[in-house]
């Protein structure tokens, strides 16, 4: 389990000093700053059922992103690359761009919360059912007319080249803490070595 | 070919730490083979290549490191005799806003999508082979005897990442070694940057 590994790569190179509970929770935590590089990225499929379009002013005119995605990269609707669009440039193209339906062409992401989407129109029809016994979601068995997100991905199991990395981030934040055992030079030298062990990774 | 061994015992000497007091050998080669991996998978030094089937309209394949273990880092991709180019894949769009879905006779372009996942772009309508050509991850040092498999005028690199981890661990926080250690890891950067030009 490369979670265990790094949690054990922490407890020697700490010489036994860091609490292995707390870093426990800083796996997760730097897991999740990870996310906002490009390193782990992901593409998962969204359904979109008719509710959007039948009431473009309720919640569910937007989307949730996937539960594992950290940063939302670019979206596919159907097949085709979606443009991110501000309020300004959609008002820009109508001052009704919130209740206009047809074929999306635009992802707006503002004033809906950061784990939503919208798309802009919204969609005139559900995707096609999510059947996937004679091929995997991203080849022959794809449900049309569904949104694809790229994403960053926040995994558990992370590559084993992302092991020392993440354990000398761990460092840091654990000498950097107020404790009994807190040690700012050596916490500082922890970043930067996290720094350039991450950029050799990636 | 140097054996893991010898590199732990000039490693340790420059650590100031012959005999291993402050960190064990066993430890050490437990770095020895991160830094290893991680210098392998920047620098592409020791490669190997494996086929990959390409599905029916599937562009993107995720999950390398499950998928297939062995690979650090996909270096290039080949179909046949011919190089797919390599683009970075919020490019595609530039070439075909419907790429996502795209179809062909046969694939042209590939690209990096993220570290862990990759694009070979257009889709194929039928199971077709490409070869993927990437950096390995070299097999795990257990044993003294062990010989490194990165080349021996590289492992200077390992050399220096190796030191500076150690001086980090047992805490040599002078003034003076700090501006060492971020000599090691700028100069040590730096020669990557020299080598990914040549």
């Amino acid at each position: 389990m490369p979670k265990a590994e790094v949690l054990n790569l922490v407890r020697v190179l700490s010489n036994e000093q860091a609490d292995l509970a707390l870093c426990d929770r800083f796996y997760d935590e730097v897991v999740l700053d990870l996310g906002k590089m490009p390193i782990l990225i992901t593409a998962s499929i969204v359904p979109l059922d008719q509710d959007a379009a039948s009431s473009p002013t309720s919640p569910e005119s937007s989307y949730v992103l996937p539960e594992n995605a950290i940063e939302a990269l670019q979206f596919v609707y159907d097949d085709r690359m979606l443009q991110f669009a501000t309020d300004r440039e959609l008002g820009m193209f109508s001052r009704l761009w919130r209740s206009i339906v047809g074929t999306p062409q635009a992802v707006y992401r503002g004033d809906i919360g950061s784990r939503r989407f919208r798309l802009v129109p919204l969609p005139d029809r559900p995707s096609e059912p999510f059947i996937f016994i004679f091929g995997m979601p991203m080849d022959a068995a794809y449900p049309q007319y569904s949104v694809v997100v790229f994403h960053t991905d926040n995994r558990q199991v992370v590559p084993i080249y992302l092991e020392l990395p993440i354990a000398f981030f761990i460092l840091g934040r654990e000498f950097s803490r107020s404790s009994d055992h807190q040690d700012l030079a050596f916490a500082a030298q922890c970043a930067t070595s996290a720094t350039a062990l991450l950029e050799m990774a990636q | 070919m140097i054996a893991c061994g010898d590199v732990i015992e000039t490693v340790l000497h420059r650590a100031r730490d012959p005999h291993g007091t402050g960190t064990n050998r066993e430890f050490v080669r437990t770095l020895l083979n991160h830094v290893q991996l991680l210098v392998n998978t920047k620098l592409g030094l020791v490669t190997s290549e494996r086929p990959h089937v390409m599905k029916p309209f599937q562009q993107v394949y995720g999950l390398i490191s499950e998928l297939y273990p062995e690979i650090a880092r996909i270096v290039s991709i080949h179909y046949g005799s011919l190089d797919l180019p390599m683009t970075d894949w919020r490019r595609l769009h530039h070439y075909d806003r419907r790429w996502f879905r795209a179809l062909g006779n046969e694939p042209k372009v590939w690209s990096p999508l993220g570290r862990d996942s990759f694009i070979v772009h257009p889709g194929v309508d039928h199971e077709l082979t490409v070869t993927l050509h990437y950096s390995i991850i070299p097999t795990l040092l257990t044993s003294d005897d062990q010989v490194m498999e990165i080349p021996d005028q590289h492992l200077p690199l390992v050399y220096d990442f190796l030191e500076a981890l150690l001086l980090t661990k047992n805490r040599s926080l002078t003034g003076e070694d700090r501006a060492i250690l971020d000599a090691v890891f700028s100069r040590s950067l730096g020669r990557f940057k020299v080598d990914a030009k040549s």
